[in-house]
């Protein structure tokens, strides 16, 4: 998946355009993966809960 | 002592890499070109009112007064520059300032990654039973004394010769790399080859150790050690050379990008135990009759937590140690791409995260695989966390969590006893990290070429078969020589007294009664 917010090298290396990272040019992206990073946080503190007291059983 | 930096007339004044700033009856700049691009000249601005003109001044280290010209044509302000001077610092100084600035980084990140190696025998002597515990530390200890001398001798020499394959080249860095070079030693013109080294030697005990939890309990002091001179003296700085820097044949021909060693570190250290376990074979009482899978409990699960609290901490410095620093432009990779620093603490930490999460759902909460994950997790954004967003990097340390967990299960059903589930952390967040890079980051410019999913797949099999062939030849020739493995009835009685004649763990209440 081309994620990468530059075409050619030049831009790349003159560090003038700031932002490098994945998906920068298509902030959709970046907003469906922070979505879906607070998804998963949510399944882990459910699962904490799931997993609480197999001591017991 | 004289005084370096400012003359008393300056209100502030600054190094910071190759810039000095300073104040004097108005701004004075003073910018030189740094390490990078050479000490050529010293330009003056003054930014006060009214037009100014810059003035060049050509560098000589020779001349009496190095302030010899210094001069701004400002016809408001007739007095010669050189009667307000601020600065006595030469562009000498700031270069020297910035050597040292850079052989103490290193220094330093090595110093840090440490931490990995005390983190690595403290979690593989909670892991390990009762009885093995100080075979088991001794051999981490051991490990870092026995990569040291042979990296010295013929590793270092290795990475700077095979960039093109299996024919070595021969130049000046070559050269330079041999350990009876100039470089290779106290050298007041060279005070960065020895840091660099150390780095270097630093992931090469990482390499090393990687394999030392997955075979406790059985191999032999000498043929561990030896494989372990070999993974981490030839085997993982030969694959660093084919891809983990900018002449890399990987790196220039296919656009393999690996930034933190995923490939080069992780997997082929992985690869290689996997050759080595299945010629060594499980731990008496692993499996039944039927094969089937059995519980061996560590002795002590909260001392294999801290161990990997400290590998977690020493990471940080190895990724530091994986930058480049130079004292002008940005941060560069290996493959000398713009980085931050920056990135490093976004995206490893959310790595970490990540993987520390995703291994505990898909373990169920498991306290060994879950603290396993979160090294999974960190592991998995190692390719490519000089570009991920550190959202990206969560995923891909959750995914690489429950891949560790995953992958180590179906390992221990086919009979492969991974004592740590190093295979399984190393070796499947290695190569998820490169597979990741090439799913998630393709299309970065690197110089001619572009980071690319085939060249990623091309190098996840080059990482394979370089860790694979070594390690599964070399153990073979160990087992039927009889010098791999153990005899069972020193396995059986534990290899603290059988190979060290000491008991190295005595629970609380014998000690007492043995005291009296």
């Amino acid at each position: 998946m081309n994620s990468s917010p530059f075409r050619l090298w030049e831009e790349f290396a003159s560090g003038g355009a700031g932002a490098i990272y994945t998906f920068f040019g298509t902030p959709w992206i970046v907003k469906g993966i922070c979505l879906l990073v607070f998804a998963l946080i949510v399944w882990f503190l459910l699962s904490a809960y799931r997993f609480e007291g197999r001591g017991r059983t | 002592m004289p005084k370096r930096w400012a003359e008393p007339e300056a209100d502030r004044a600054f190094l910071c890499g190759v810039q000095v700033s300073g104040t004097a009856r108005g701004a004075v700049r003073v910018e030189t070109g740094g390490l990078m691009t050479g000490c050529k000249s010293i330009h003056i601005h003054a930014d006060q009112e009214g037009p100014a003109t810059p003035t060049s001044v050509p560098f000589s280290p020779l001349a009496k007064n190095r302030w010899p010209a210094l001069s701004c044509a400002r016809p408001r302000d007739p007095v010669p520059i050189r009667k307000r001077r601020v600065f006595s610092v030469t562009p000498d100084d700031i270069e020297l300032f910035a050597k040292k600035t850079i052989e103490t980084f290193y220094f330093w990140t090595g110093v840090l990654m440490w931490l990995i190696h005390a983190g690595f025998m403290v979690y593989e002597a909670g892991v390990t039973r009762r009885k093995n515990v100080l075979m088991t530390m001794m051999k981490n200890l051991l490990t870092c004394a026995v990569v040291t001398p042979s990296f010295f001798l013929f590793g270092w020499w290795i990475y700077y010769a095979f960039p093109h394959g299996i024919l070595p080249i021969s130049n000046a860095l070559t050269a330079a790399a041999l350990p009876w070079s100039a470089h290779m030693g106290p050298n007041l013109q060279d005070n960065i080859t020895g840091v660099f080294w150390f780095a270097f030697l630093l992931f090469s005990f990482t390499t090393a150790s990687i394999m030392s939890g997955a075979v406790i309990e059985r191999i032999q002091l000498g043929a561990y050690l030896f494989l372990a001179m070999v993974l981490g003296s030839v085997v993982w700085i030969l694959a660093a050379a084919w891809g983990w820097s900018d002449t890399a044949w990987l790196y220039t021909k296919f656009g393999f990008h690996d930034w933190g060693a995923g490939g080069c570190v992780h997997t082929v250290a992985a690869a290689f135990t996997f050759g080595v376990l299945l010629n060594l074979g499980a731990r008496i009482g692993k499996y039944n009759d039927r094969g089937d899978p059995q519980v061996i409990l560590p002795h002590n699960l909260p001392l294999t937590m801290l161990g990997l609290m400290l590998i977690f901490t020493g990471f940080y410095a190895f990724y530091a140690a994986c930058a480049v620093f130079q004292t002008t432009g940005p941060w560069m990779s290996i493959y000398l791409t713009p980085m931050t620093l920056s990135s490093l603490a976004f995206t490893v930490t959310m790595g970490f995260s990540g993987g520390a999460m995703g291994a505990f759902i898909a373990s169920r909460g498991e306290p060994y695989w879950t603290i396993s994950g979160g090294l999974a997790g960190m592991i998995s954004i190692a390719s490519g966390l000089d570009v991920y967003h550190p959202g990206l990097g969560y995923l891909i340390g959750f995914a690489g969590g429950m891949i560790a967990v995953r992958f180590g299960n179906f390992l221990e059903r086919r009979g492969i006893d991974d004592a740590v589930g190093a295979i399984a952390v190393h070796g499947g967040a290695g190569l998820w990290s490169m597979l990741a890079m090439g799913l998630f980051a393709s299309g970065y410019p690197q110089h001619d070429l572009k980071t690319s999913l085939g060249g990623q797949l091309l190098g996840m099999l080059i990482m394979v078969a370089l860790g694979f062939v070594p390690g599964y030849l070399l153990s073979l020739i160990l087992k039927l020589t009889n010098r791999l493995r153990v005899s069972c009835e020193d396995e059986l009685k534990g290899l603290d007294i059988a190979e060290l004649g000491i008991e190295g763990v005595v629970p609380a209440g014998e000690l007492s009664l043995a005291n009296d």
